[in-house]
């Protein structure tokens, strides 16, 4: 009996922390010279073509560092611990590119998920070891992406903004974050 | 950046280059209040005054004040159907207005871009009900990241254009602002109207404005 009880209490936690939660993020512009020199020499050894912005990001999960970029014509996003090293690389990718079977699986769990849903940005996010992570933006990648999607969905009477992640073949969803628009009063009256 | 100011400032002289004749200019300050009712419904309110600082001569009068009280009815996400009165008191003047504006906004990576389009109805004794439509294009920056988070300031620029079925007049507008966003709950902002009447006719109307505006959510 107190078994079931604290599987059941278990259960409920898990729930609660993948579905509950509400995304808190704040990012801002930093200048190269504030940023870590070991996130400098990563970005410097990719040789990106095009200007690379830095960005402090603050969120339920802590404080990042960000770098952007737009490489082969695909938006890079990569992110690093306040002391420089590397947590992950996301690329933006469009969900139609994405492999057909990991579409229908993706949706499959949307459908049962929403009433309604659109898809507003995919990115691919790889996490691994520093090298393994340079490939993935420069040569052949040999890590298995999760897959961060923001969607709009309409669980009960209203849209509402979520961003999901995903493992590596859409079938299980890793964290679901439930975030609101932006007020945009100033856009309207 | 630059590009985004060049264009502003060719805009703005073309404006300036056709305009003749009456000019006047002024400061609107304005607060909008608004209130969350339920998750698809919000109550906005609003008090904005008209100060004359010159009109053929430099004169500091109190021109008008309007009040407004409107209710946004959220379509989607970022989207909302806003229908709403306003009374203007212009010395003895008062004249009513009922507005119906829809609203969309396309949130792009780092802008902002919002459409509206309306149609206004004035009433007025002794006078003949007059009818007007507007369409605007607003666009926002954030100048630091790439959204607006609290202490931080963007650019704001609109394009207005006005028709009044009545007199059958067309007026452009042109806007750029800077905003700073003071907490979560409230922005302000500050910038020029540029405002020129008559577009369709020889005789032009301008008028330049310089608007402070706060936004204010409870």
């Amino acid at each position: 009996m107190k078994r079931e009880y604290f599987i059941t209490v278990f259960i409920c936690f898990l729930i609660q922390s993948v579905a509950g939660q509400y995304k808190f993020e704040r990012e801002y512009r930093v200048e190269q010279g504030e940023v870590p020199k070991q996130a400098i020499e990563f970005i410097e050894s990719v040789n990106f073509k095009k200007k690379v912005k830095w960005y402090v990001e603050e969120s339920q999960d802590g404080k990042t560092i960000e770098a952007k970029t737009t490489y082969k014509g695909r938006k890079h996003s990569i992110e690093f611990d306040t002391k420089g090293a590397v947590i992950d690389v996301e690329i933006k990718i469009n969900f139609s590119k994405l492999d057909k079977e990991l579409q229908k699986n993706i949706i499959s769990i949307l459908k049962d998920r929403f009433k309604k849903f659109k898809i507003r940005k995919v990115q691919l996010q790889y996490k691994g070891q520093k090298e393994a992570l340079m490939n993935c933006i420069t040569a052949q990648c040999s890590i298995k992406p999760s897959f961060e999607i923001v969607l709009k969905g309409k669980k009960e009477t209203t849209y509402e903004l979520f961003e999901m992640l995903f493992d590596s073949k859409g079938e299980k969803i890793l964290k679901e974050l439930k975030f609101s628009a932006d007020n945009f009063d100033n856009l309207q009256f | 950046m630059n590009r985004f100011l060049i264009t502003l400032f060719l805009v703005s002289s073309s404006f300036y280059a056709t305009a003749q004749s009456e000019i006047s200019f002024g400061w609107l300050p304005k607060v909008n209040l608004s209130k969350k009712i339920s998750n698809n419904l919000k109550w906005v309110s609003s008090v904005e005054v008209r100060e004359q600082i010159y009109q053929e001569s430099f004169q500091f009068t109190h021109n008008l004040m309007d009040v407004s009280s409107i209710f946004s009815i959220k379509t989607d996400v970022y989207e909302s159907f806003n229908i709403g009165y306003i009374i203007r008191f212009r010395e003895e003047e008062v004249i009513h207005r009922l507005l119906q504006h829809y609203n969309i906004v396309q949130n792009l990576d780092n802008l902002k871009i919002a459409h509206r389009l309306g149609f206004e109805q004035f009433f007025q004794n002794k006078v003949s009900p007059q009818y007007r439509t507007r369409y605007r294009a607003t666009f926002e920056k954030p100048l630091n990241g790439e959204k607006v988070d609290v202490k931080e300031w963007y650019v704001k620029i609109s394009n207005e254009y006005l028709y009044q079925f009545n007199e059958k007049d067309l007026e452009a507008r042109i806007s750029p602002y800077l905003g700073y966003q003071l907490s979560k709950k409230d922005k302000i902002e500050f910038g020029l109207d540029y405002r020129l009447g008559g577009v369709l006719e020889s005789q032009k109307k301008n008028s330049l404005w310089f608007r402070t505006t706060w936004y204010i959510s409870i």
